[in-house]
C-alpha cells in the first residue's frame, strides 16, 4: 500500500533527523579527551557486567580453601583470590553488575520522583511552596546521613539502599526541573499550545518536559557516579549489601582485615569504584559542555 | 440577527500592588461570520488583553470582572477550564505576534502540528500526519512532507507564521483571533500572510479579530475597524468610514501619524502626550488630556457612544455638537 510505504519512509527519515542531532552531540562529546576515556571505561564496565558469565572462569561465591589469598597474577586467578579462595576477578565483575543495577534503579527512580515534583512545583504556583519546602528539608540533611536514616528505618538490604539513594536524588532533580519549568512556561509557545486547547497534563509532559532533557541527562550521569559511590559507602559501613555478596564496598570492608597479608583484597575493589565514579563524572562533565554550547569554557 | 461573536460590556482587571486595575473598560463589539474586525490602538490600550479575554488565556493576575462574551450564543465567561479546552483550537483559535517564539524549539513541526488534530479530532498519529501534510500544503509551505520532520529553527519567520496559521486552523475554527501576526515580519512576507489569512477565511467562513497597530494592514484586511484607547472603544466603523470620515480626534491622530511614502514634504503629525497608565484616574473623557479639541464638558463628563451613521459610532462629545446642527469644529 502506498500510504504504508509513505509512512515507513517518513519514519526512517524522522530517525535520520533525530540521529543527526545525536551525531552533533556525540561529535562534540568526542572532542573532549577526558570524556572519551570515561566513555571507554563505562563501555568496558557495561560489557563485563553484561557478559559476566562468559568472561569469568569461576563463580563469584565459589570457595576454594586450598588456594586462599593468592596474589595478583596467580595461575588461573589473574587478580588472585580472597581469604576464602574466591576468584577476585569474578567478584569484581559481579560487583560491577550490582553497582550498575543499583545505580540505574536509584537514579531512575530518583529522576521519576524529581521530575514529577519539579513539574508540579514549577507549573502550579499553589503547590510550589509546599513541594519546594519539602525539597529544602531533604536538602538540609547531608546526603549520606539521609540515606543512613532511611536505611535505619527500613532495614539493611540492597533494595533499601536503592530506595534511600533515590530519595536522596529527588531534591536535586526537582530543583533542576522546577527551574526549567519556570522559564519555559512563560514562553509564547506554551500559550500557543493552550490556545489550541492542550490540557495542563499534555503541556507539562509533552511540551515542557522535553525542554528539560539536557540538564536532566547531565544530572543523571553525574548522579550515577554519586549513587555507585554511596552504595559502596553504605555497604562498606555494613548498611547495604551484606557479606558474602560480591559488592565492591562490602569487599573492601571484608578485605581491610587482610591489608598486610593480601592488600589486593581491599585495593582492587577500591580501584574499581574509583574508575567507575571517575568515568561517570567526566562523561557527565563532557555531556554538559556538549549539550549546552553556551557553557563552553574554552571559548 | 445572531452574530458569531458578541462581546457585551467586557471588563478585565489586573490584580496589582495598587489594587484591581481595569485594562479593558466595559467594551462591547461583535463579529459576524466571514467578517474581519480590526482592533487598532497604541501599545497598552488593551487590545491584546481583549483578545486574551476572549480566548480565556489571561495571565494569572488578570480576570474578567464583568460582561459577557458570547460565541454562537454560548457565554464563554464562567465556562470551566475543561470546557474552554474543548473550544480552544476547535471553535476559536489564536495566532501570535512572534513566530520566532510561538513554536516549541525542541519539538518538530510535525509533532506540534499533530497536536490540535489529536486533541480535538482523536486522530491516530498516521491520520494526523496525513492531515498535517494537507494543512501545510494549504498554507503554502513547499516540501510539506520534509518540513514535518524539521525543527522550528530550520524555518524562516514567514514559514513559521504559516505553520502557526496551519495549527490554528487545523480544526477549522469559526473565530480566529490574530494578535499582530504580521508585526514581526518583513513587508513582503506580511502581504503574503495577510493574503493567506484572507483566503483561508473565505474557505472556512470564519470570523477574524485582527489586532494591529498598522493602519496599512487595516486598510488591506479589515471589514470593520474598532479603535481602542486606554481600555475603551473610542470609535467603531466600517473600514471606508474610518479612512474617509474619521470622527474621533484619536482616530484622526492615528491616521495622521501614518507616514505617506509618496509625499516627501509631509511632516508626521504626532499625538502629543502618552497613553495613560492603568492606575491613572482620569475624569470625563479618557482622551481629553491629549485631545486638541477638548472642551470643558470633556473634562467632567464621560461621553456616550454617539451614532454617526448606523454603522459608525464615536465616543466623543464633538458628535453632540455635530448632531445638534452646529458647525463641525474638527474638520
Amino acid at each position: 500500500m502506498p500510504s504504508a510505504a509513505e509512512a515507513t519512509g517518513k519514519n526512517s527519515e524522522t530517525e535520520k533527523k533525530n540521529h543527526s542531532r545525536l551525531v552533533e552531540i556525540a561529535k562534540s562529546l568526542l572532542k573532549n579527551k577526558l570524556s572519551v576515556i570515561g566513555l571507554i571505561i563505562i563501555a568496558l564496565i557495561v560489557f563485563t557486567a553484561i557478559f559476566s558469565p562468559f568472561i569469568t572462569s569461576h563463580g563469584p561465591y565459589e570457595q576454594n580453601l586450598e588456594s586462599t589469598e593468592l596474589a595478583i597474577g596467580s595461575e588461573g586467578h589473574f587478580l588472585g583470590t580472597d581469604n576464602y579462595g574466591r576468584d577476585m576477578w569474578s567478584r569484581i565483575v559481579h560487583g560491577a553488575v550490582i553497582s550498575l543495577l543499583v545505580g540505574l534503579c536509584s537514579v531512575g527512580l530518583g529522576l521519576i520522583g524529581g521530575i514529577i515534583l519539579g513539574l508540579l512545583a514549577g507549573y502550579y504556583r499553589k503547590l510550589d511552596g509546599i513541594i519546594m519546602r519539602i525539597v529544602d528539608l531533604l536538602f538540609a540533611f547531608p546526603g549520606i546521613l539521609l540515606a543512613m536514616l532511611i536505611i535505619a528505618m527500613l532495614g539493611t538490604s540492597l533494595v533499601n539502599v536503592v530506595i534511600a539513594i533515590s530519595i536522596w536524588s529527588i531534591p536535586g532533580c526537582a530543583r533542576i526541573v522546577r527551574g526549567s519549568v519556570l522559564s519555559v512556561k512563560k514562553q509564547e509557545y506554551i500559550l500557543a499550545m493552550k490556545s489550541i486547547g492542550a490540557s495542563d497534563w499534555r503541556i507539562l509532559f509533552k511540551h515542557i518536559l522535553p525542554n528539560c532533557t539536557a540538564p536532566l541527562i547531565v544530572f543523571g550521569t553525574m548522579r550515577m557516579a554519586t549513587a555507585i559511590l554511596s552504595t559502596s559507602a553504605l555497604s562498606y559501613l555494613g548498611l547495604g549489601a551484606q557479606p558474602p555478596t560480591a559488592e565492591w564496598g562490602a569487599m573492601i570492608a571484608a578485605g581491610q582485615d587482610f591489608m598486610w597479608e593480601a592488600p589486593h583484597l581491599a585495593i582492587i575493589p577500591g580501584i574499581a569504584i574509583m574508575l567507575t565514579v571517575f568515568a561517570f563524572n567526566v562523561v557527565g562533565d563532557g555531556l554538559r559542555d556538549a549539550l549546552d554550547p553556551n557553557m563552553d569554557l574554552n571559548n | 440577527m445572531s452574530r458569531l461573536l458578541n462581546v457585551d460590556n467586557l471588563e478585565t482587571k489586573f490584580r496589582t500592588a495598587d489594587g484591581h486595575l481595569p485594562a479593558v473598560r466595559k467594551i462591547s463589539f461583535s463579529v459576524d461570520k466571514e467578517e474581519t474586525l480590526c482592533i487598532v490602538g497604541e501599545s497598552g490600550c488593551g487590545k491584546s488583553i481583549t483578545s486574551l479575554s476572549i480566548m480565556g488565556l489571561l495571565p494569572s493576575n488578570g480576570e474578567i470582572t464583568g460582561g459577557s462574551i458570547r460565541l454562537d450564543d454560548e457565554n464563554l465567561i464562567g465556562k470551566s477550564e475543561e470546557e474552554m479546552e474543548q473550544l480552544r483550537g476547535n471553535a476559536l483559535s489564536m495566532i501570535f505576534q512572534e513566530p520566532m517564539t510561538a513554536l516549541n524549539p525542541v519539538l518538530t513541526i510535525g509533532y506540534q502540528l499533530r497536536e490540535p488534530l489529536t486533541i480535538h479530532k482523536n486522530m491516530s498519529k498516521k491520520e494526523a500526519t496525513k492531515a498535517s501534510i494537507e494543512l501545510l500544503d494549504k498554507v503554502g509551505i513547499p516540501d510539506s512532507k520534509e518540513k514535518l520532520d524539521q525543527y522550528p529553527h530550520e524555518l524562516s519567520g514567514g514559514m513559521r507564521q504559516r505553520v502557526m496559521i496551519a495549527m490554528a486552523l487545523a480544526c477549522e475554527p469559526s473565530l480566529l483571533v490574530a494578535d499582530e501576526p504580521t508585526t514581526a515580519l518583513d513587508v513582503t512576507i506580511q502581504a503574503q500572510i495577510l493574503d493567506l489569512i484572507h483566503e483561508l477565511q473565505s474557505d472556512i467562513g470564519m470570523g477574524v479579530i485582527f489586532v494591529t497597530h498598522d493602519m496599512g494592514v487595516v486598510a488591506d484586511i479589515a471589514d470593520r475597524v474598532m479603535v481602542m484607547y486606554a481600555g475603551e472603544v473610542v470609535e467603531v466603523a466600517d473600514v471606508e468610514s474610518i479612512f474617509e470620515n474619521p470622527q474621533h480626534p484619536y482616530t484622526k491622530g492615528l491616521l495622521e501619524s501614518v507616514p505617506d511614502v509618496d509625499d516627501v514634504s509631509q511632516e508626521l503629525q504626532v499625538i502629543k502626550g502618552s497613553m495613560p497608565g492603568l492606575n491613572d484616574e482620569i475624569s470625563g473623557c479618557r482622551f481629553h488630556l491629549r485631545c486638541p479639541f477638548a472642551t470643558e464638558v470633556c473634562k467632567h463628563k464621560e461621553p456616550p457612544s454617539f451614532e454617526v451613521t448606523p454603522t459608525h459610532y464615536s465616543k466623543c462629545w464633538l458628535q453632540e455638537v455635530n448632531q445638534s446642527g452646529q458647525p463641525d469644529t474638527i474638520t
